[in-house]
């Protein structure tokens, strides 16, 4: 019995040893987790890597900056925002551009909390294919990471990420990628739909595009006596005319053929993707009045259903039929009308109509002639026709897409009108002191 | 082996279902994909299919000497000492097996968690745990079987759940894959994996006879076949065929991709869970196998002394391969495609003979007489 006992407690002992794991132990305190990656293009070797990594401290964005002025991490190269370092490195590959740095930083980069990887412009007009390997393959990486394509350098993206809201710039990332459910205006494009992408035979890969804005565009000097409506406009990245804390932005949309990028979808351009593609989740669109020109309607839409998507071959050529539902809100009328009235309503759907499917055609049309990029992955519809992959991969989609014919219905529901059911006019009390001034 | 204890037709389903599905978190998925794109989930069933075929076949193989176990049968119909010959050749395919599973386990979990861990060590507790259940017998592993029935295929069932999000049904597109006749023929040789219902022919005298083990072949070939089906066309669904081909682990990316918010991403915990469990049930029942049909072959009544040295060729065979792509493109391919050769037809073969030379069981002379 007393063997058996010490038996047992020996086997418990050398298994609490051996099963807790010690060559693969790894204090959290002895690592850094890079957030962000970002890739440019090399001078003397092949990239420049940018790393962002957290720096433990929860003492808000501004106060960082005392947290480098000591330490070997305090070097020239060494930035210090939101409580995050940036470090950036000359190296032959990603994977090794981090053990690099492992001769400056102090801990151990790891990369299984990195929530986004920028390039550069210039690397995504070169392709990506050989960049992305060791993220594909590497067991660190997450394939839910965020890939963006930034203009300029990606170095200098990742040094004006910072925030100013809550502690953690890891929280930052992940709630600003999914700002894109919110207002649409740019795409949510995690690493394995990209990936899937530009692999793809059916489909385009896209990836969000982003850049600095210098706060330049925004108009100064006087106003002029008249503000004129403008609707529909679309914006790239540096060209939202605004001013703020944090001059990083993602704007729209970069669009990649095979592993290259063919170009971009402005922010608008980008509404009109995703609500095709069946991803569109809610944004305020605002349109000029018909009935009442340079008064603007702004309407909350959202889609009715996923997009019904068809496809046909018409004399050897492919033929798409894509029908939107799409329901809105109306968020306000300037104009005062009442298109709340059942008389009136379907004139505000018509209108809503009419300035979606321009849109969309328009959109359509570019992804066909400019950008010649099937985005909407009209190719798994069309695929349907081939019965093998051999069949359906020689007939080449790529090269028939800009020639297909895309016919797209919209339709328009107003389902509800906001907090009032009635717009009444501001005339009335306009007009009577019109007439006492006319009588006096 | 009169001392290998009953267990009940649950209990047999449940061993006949690990063993066979347990290749689902492996490198099986990937590899049908690449085999066959688009046509994988329908090819796994047509795989299925074929196997039900030859457990018929096999099931009147049994049924000819009802009472009997496939080893007993093999020396009936062929002869002591070819009937052992052949029994051999199985007992050293079932270290085999056992051996590449278990490598198949180490390099995964190598590549996915534990990198720096030398394979021997793993493999080492792992082969500590497996000779642990085996050491209480096929009662031991039928227990543990039930028991983790439940949580993997509850696991199993959340990770593609969780998954659906990311589900595109068009990219089952093209849906005849590289071709019928590439579907036909990897199809009917994929039936390979599912050929280690085998066990049943084996054990088949503890699991009260031959209507147990109709129920249970069928039921656990219909579960794996369904699962596999199923977790296919959802692998098919969110990485399609091309980089489809490409994983490692098909389940254990799908599971990486599940991405709700914050709070709830990073479930391949759950996971690692059901792999782990289903890997040392699936380990322990392969390992159990060989030293049965030994003893078997060999009149032994106790297989408990037969664990340590059948431990050693176990971890033999494991350390064997120089590396990955030998487990994948040697051993993997041998189990998972060409095995059908020998489990699927020498048991047809030793039915044709035993119909030729008109040899039956002691209970049909009987019931004949």
């Amino acid at each position: 019995m007393l063997r058996k006992i010490s038996l047992f407690i020996s086997a418990v002992l050398v298994l609490n040893i051996l099963l807790t794991g010690c060559y693969d132990s790894m204090e959290i305190d002895s690592e850094v987790y890079a957030l962000v990656l970002g890739i440019d293009k090399g001078v003397n070797n092949k990239i420049i890597l940018s790393i962002q990594y957290s720096t433990y401290k929860s003492s808000g964005g501004g106060s960082s900056e005392e947290s480098g002025k000591n330490g070997e991490d305090s070097q020239s190269s060494s930035n210090k925002i939101s409580d995050t370092n940036i470090q950036t490195i000359e190296a032959p590959s990603i994977l090794e551009g981090i053990d690099m740095l492992g001769m400056a930083v102090s801990r151990r980069i790891s990369l299984m909390h990195t929530k986004m990887i920028v390039f550069s412009e210039e690397i995504a007009k070169e392709g990506v294919g050989n960049y992305i390997a060791p993220i594909v393959r590497y067991r660190e990486t997450r394939k839910t990471m965020h890939v963006a394509i930034v203009k300029g350098k990606a170095e200098e993206f990742i040094n004006e990420n910072k925030t100013n809201i809550g502690d953690s710039l890891a929280k930052a990332i992940e709630l600003l990628t999914t700002q894109s459910k919110n207002t649409g205006f740019f795409p949510e494009a995690r690493f394995t739909s990209f990936y899937r992408g530009i692999m793809s035979s059916y489909e385009s890969a896209v990836a969000i595009h982003g850049g600095i804005n210098n706060f330049d565009k925004l108009p100064k000097g006087n106003h002029s006596s008249t503000s004129p409506l403008i609707v529909d406009t679309g914006f790239l990245p540096d060209e939202l005319p605004r001013k703020g804390v944090t001059k990083r932005e993602f704007v729209g949309t970069a669009v990649f053929r095979g592993d290259k990028l063919a170009g971009a979808l402005n922010s608008n351009e980008t509404r009109y993707y995703l609500l095709l593609l069946g991803k569109y989740k809610r944004g305020i669109i605002t349109i000029d009045d018909r009935e009442k020109p340079g008064n603007e309607i702004a309407v909350d839409i959202r889609l009715g259903r996923h997009p019904m998507i068809k496809c046909r071959f018409e004399n050897g050529n492919p033929v798409i039929d894509v029908n939107l539902k799409i329901e809105s809100e109306i968020e306000s009328i300037n104009s005062r009308i009442n298109y709340e009235s059942i008389d009136n309503l379907d004139s505000l759907d018509s209108q809503i109509k009419d300035y979606l499917q321009s849109g969309l055609n328009k959109l359509i049309e570019k992804t066909q002639k400019e950008l010649k990029a099937d985005i909407f992955g009209f190719g798994h519809k069309v695929a349907g026709y081939f019965p093998t992959i051999q069949e359906w991969e020689q007939y080449n989609w790529p090269s028939h897409y800009p020639y297909a014919k895309v016919n797209l219905t919209v339709d328009v529901s107003i389902r509800r009108t906001g907090l009032l059911i009635y717009s009444s006019p501001f005339k009335a009390w306009e007009d009577k002191t019109e007439e006492k001034e006319g009588k006096k | 082996m009169s001392s290998e204890g009953q267990i009940g037709l649950f209990e047999a389903i449940c061993i006949s279902s690990f063993i066979i599905t347990t290749k689902i978190f492996y490198t099986s998925t990937s590899f049908i994909v690449k085999e066959v794109g688009t046509a994988s989930w329908y090819t796994t069933l047509l795989s299925c299919a074929v196997s039900l075929f030859f457990f018929f076949l096999i099931y009147l193989l049994m049924k000819r000497f009802e009472g009997n176990n496939i080893v007993e049968i093999y020396e009936l119909v062929l002869g002591k000492f070819l009937g052992k010959l052949i029994s051999i050749c199985f007992c050293a395919y079932g270290i085999f097996y056992a051996g590449s599973t278990l490598r198949e386990f180490v390099e995964m979990i190598k590549a996915f968690n534990l990198p720096y861990t030398p394979p021997s060590v793993i493999m080492a507790l792992f082969i500590g745990v497996v000779c642990l259940i085996v050491y209480f017998g096929l009662n031991g592993i039928s227990r543990i079987s039930v028991i983790s029935f439940f949580p993997v295929i509850a696991g199993f069932i959340t990770i593609l759940v969780l998954t659906y999000p990311e589900y595109d049904a068009d990219y089952l597109k093209p849906y005849l894959g590289y071709g019928i006749n590439k579907t036909l023929i990897t199809g009917v040789l994929r039936s390979s994996a599912y050929d280690e219902f085998f066990i049943l022919t084996v054990i088949i005298n503890s699991i009260h006879g031959l209507k147990n083990f109709k129920k249970a072949g069928v039921i656990s070939l219909l579960i794996a076949g369904i699962s596999f089906g199923i977790s296919v066309a959802c692998y098919l669904m969110v990485f399609g065929y091309k980089i489809g081909s490409e994983n490692l682990s098909g389940m254990f990316e799908l599971a990486r991709v599940i991405y709700y918010n914050r709070f709830l991403q990073r479930l391949e915990s759950i996971f690692l869970f059901t792999w782990v469990i289903s890997s040392v049930v699936s380990v322990s029942i392969s390992f159990y196998l060989p030293i049965s049909i030994y003893c078997k072959a060999f009149r032994i009544n106790r297989h408990k002394p037969l664990i340590f040295p059948f431990s050693f060729l176990l971890f033999l065979v494991a350390i064997l391969p120089d590396n990955l792509t030998e487990v994948l493109q040697m051993n993997l391919l041998v189990i998972r495609q060409y095995s059908m050769f020998f489990i699927y037809l020498v048991p047809v073969a030793v039915l044709i003979i035993s119909l030729i030379t008109r040899k039956r069981g002691a209970a049909l002379n009987a019931q004949k007489n």
